[in-house]
């Protein structure tokens, strides 16, 4: 007997984690009044009385701050409307995992899904839309989908370099950020560059050419692709060699193309808080307010979630309420936004603090207001979001 | 052989793997030009790497020996020290009841563990996969998925550096051979890996030296994340099972190790086949071998020890028919004569 009632406790507790461990699903209906970002009101805003909006996001990793801070922005739209409601996936391995969640959200009566996260491609967008469900981003994507009623867009960055992606424009900013911050012989941390994972070869490609582009700027700083690179992450097999390599070196900056918290450690080990300055793509969290006060990070590339992000809630809202925002010739519109590079304190602890206080940049009744709105209203509105505009 | 020749054979048999893939790679450095290696900060990253993957090694040994692959050996790490982190930064705590709390975490995760499977009689596999799964969705709602940073907290993170960490890892090795090679339990645990029948016939009660075994287990995980966070400063909670990433790199010293044992104390020929691993890897990478290339090569060289240690009784059958036949020409020989 009691070897049944273990056996059933454990399985009680193998269901209760599985749906922890998905994330669960994010019914705020019941946090409706939240006094953040300004916003209380829900009665008479068009996304309040229209129809359910149940939007499935895909997710590469469920412990990403990145992820968590656009959950959470997620959570506080959820909890200002009673009809926009948000499924999490766990952290997607696998096409086939991805095309897996994608039917469950189907099945859960989803009406759009946001491609936060996109490995199985095409195969996830043609699912989604034979599943009658909207599918906002995969901007790769763009070209194949643009025509589709179903594809509502995805973002976009601004910006002065021709043909790049979010993150080729990380590697290039990391690049120009510590080429201003008077850095001389960089070293840069690849993460999957090695294993040719798209997301980091871009950043890589991205550096590389903002290198050349600071150096024909002016700045006196050096990066040798064939002994400046250290690949892989903190777990995996070299790393710690790799990196204790480097810091037996002559650098004076280095470029994480992956949390930068993974070297703050090694570099406070070392003794060289003072001599290396790190520049990252990453969050504007409490992990980098210590190393951005004492000048250990000099740039910090942020996608601010509720802008770059963000907008997938305004353009699937519009799309399953019957106004749609598509371009004059009919397509599915990319939202402009801006990468914001923080690289002073002030700057920095702002936005914190902003954040940190319940706030934000787009709040629940911005986005209401956006409700039937045009492309060039929308579009607007996101990319007059600069970090200059917030001082 | 006297006993002082056969310790003094003993210790050289265990040292001569490390010693001569430290002198490949020493002389391979040299020819080549490359500084650097195997001194200073890089023989640092050697001890940081051994004592890390070792301590996982030894871990996972202990049930993996008796027939038990434990899979949430990732999740007790992330947990342990996702657990006695925070508690460490919420109560300001210094660096003895910092450890004593991580050992103590540890101690309770593989105590609960051992209790589930012994209670369970499931397959070791299945019980540590929904085990894992429980210990990652734990420490993914701590905190709100937060995990633990202590960066900055210097005076807690001495574990990836001598002396503290020397310190840790003689203690122990040597509290580890005592329990292995001194104690009842060991024994018990020795006559259940070799016999489980005859040794439960004979009266060893084999759930409590599972028990043991998983609390033991429990305490090195623990004591090896602390020496990660030491050098990294954070653990992030893990889900989908990818807290199995941890111990991926500890394949390599137990194999090592199983090839080792012969001349020495198990855990201490473990800890040597982490320190080969160690010196494996900074070689490689003083040589610019990618990130992908000595995961590569590391996995040969697990391939190559499983073969070897699968076959190696051919080669005592083949040395002991050799002999024999040499035994029975000289006796015909003398026969004849």
């Amino acid at each position: 007997m009691k070897k049944k009632l273990l056996a059933a406790l454990l399985t009680s507790a193998l269901a209760a984690t599985a749906i922890v461990g998905c994330g669960g699903t994010s019914n705020q209906s019941s946090n409706s009044g939240s006094t953040q970002g300004g916003s209380t009101s829900t009665s008479d805003s068009v996304l309040g009385n229209g129809d359910k909006v149940k939007l499935g996001v895909e997710v590469y990793d469920t412990t990403d701050e990145q992820f968590l801070a656009m959950q959470k922005y997620f959570d506080y739209l959820a909890s200002s409307y009673d009809n926009l409601e948000f499924v999490y996936s766990e952290s997607l391995a696998d096409a086939d995992a991805e095309l897996s969640f994608i039917d469950s959200c189907a099945t859960q009566g989803c009406n759009g899904i946001i491609g936060y996260y996109n490995i199985a491609e095409e195969a996830a967008i043609d699912e989604c839309i034979s599943q009658g469900m909207y599918y906002w981003g995969t901007q790769s994507l763009y070209d194949s989908y643009a025509d589709d009623e179903h594809y509502v867009g995805c973002y976009n960055f601004l910006s002065d370099v021709a043909d790049a992606n979010g993150d080729y424009l990380g590697g290039y900013y990391m690049a120009m950020g510590l080429g201003e911050s008077g850095v001389k012989h960089v070293f840069y941390c690849s993460g999957g560059y090695g294993m040719n994972v798209p997301m980091f070869v871009d950043r890589y490609n991205g550096f590389v050419a903002g290198i050349k582009a600071a150096q024909e700027a002016g700045y006196d700083i050096q990066f040798d692709e064939s002994t400046d690179v250290v690949d892989g992450w903190p777990d995996a097999d070299g790393f710690a060699q790799n990196v204790a390599t480097m810091l037996d070196g002559d650098y004076d900056g280095a470029a994480v193309s992956f949390n930068a918290a993974a070297l703050f450690q090694p570099i406070e080990t070392a003794g060289k808080a003072d001599a290396i300055k790190l520049a990252t793509i990453g969050e504007v969290s409490d992990t980098y307010s210590f190393a951005i006060e004492s000048g250990e990070i000099s740039t910090v590339v942020y996608d601010c979630e509720e802008i770059v992000f963000g907008n997938c809630v305004t353009l699937l809202a519009n799309a399953i309420q019957g106004t749609a925002v598509r371009n004059e010739d009919g397509t599915a519109p990319m939202i402009y936004t801006n990468r914001w590079v923080v690289t002073d304190a002030d700057t920095y602890n702002k936005i914190l603090e902003f954040h940190n206080a319940g706030n934000y940049y787009v709040t629940a009744e911005d986005v209401n207001k956006l409700m039937g709105a045009d492309y060039t209203t929308v579009n607007d509105f996101y990319s007059k979001l600069t970090i200059e505009s917030i001082q | 052989m006297n006993k002082a020749t056969k310790i003094l054979k003993n210790i050289g048999m265990s040292l001569v793997i490390p010693a001569v893939v430290y002198i490949f790679f020493f002389v391979l450095c040299k020819i080549l030009g490359i500084s650097g290696f195997g001194v200073g900060t890089d023989f640092q990253t050697m001890i940081y790497v051994s004592i890390y993957n070792g301590l996982i090694a030894i871990a996972m040994s202990i049930n993996l020996t008796n027939g038990r692959f434990d899979f949430a050996v990732g999740a007790t790490m992330a947990l342990s020290m996702i657990i006695s982190g925070n508690i460490a930064k919420d109560y300001n705590l210094g660096v003895v009841p910092f450890v004593l709390v991580t050992v103590l975490v540890g101690a309770i995760i593989g105590l609960v563990s051992g209790v589930v499977y012994v209670a369970l009689k499931l397959p070791p596999m299945v019980v540590s996969l929904g085990l894992a799964m429980i210990y990652e969705a734990i420490g993914f709602m701590i905190k709100s998925a937060n995990g633990i940073k202590l960066i900055g907290y210097n005076n807690l993170l001495i574990f990836a550096t001598p002396p503290a960490s020397i310190i840790l890892i003689a203690v122990v090795l040597i509290m580890m051979v005592i329990i292995w090679d001194f104690t009842k339990f060991g024994y018990e645990r020795k006559a259940l890996g070799t016999g489980q029948k005859i040794a439960t016939d004979v009266g060893i009660n084999e759930k409590k030296n599972a028990v043991i075994c998983y609390v033991i287990a429990g305490v090195l995980l623990s004591l090896a994340i602390l020496v990660y966070i030491s050098k990294y400063g954070a653990v992030s909670p893990e889900t989908g099972l990818s807290s199995s990433s941890y111990f991926m790199t500890a394949f390599l010293p137990m194999f090592i190790g199983g090839v080792i044992a012969k001349y020495s104390s198990q855990p201490i020929a473990i800890f040597i086949g982490s320190f080969t691993q160690g010196i494996i890897s900074s070689g490689l990478v003083k040589l610019g071998a990618s990130n992908s290339t000595l995961t590569v090569i590391n996995g040969v060289i697990v391939m190559v020890f499983l073969i070897y240690t699968s076959n190696s009784y051919k080669l005592v059958e083949a040395k002991m028919f050799k002999e024999k036949l040499a035994k029975a020409k000289a006796a015909r020989a003398s026969h004849s004569n």
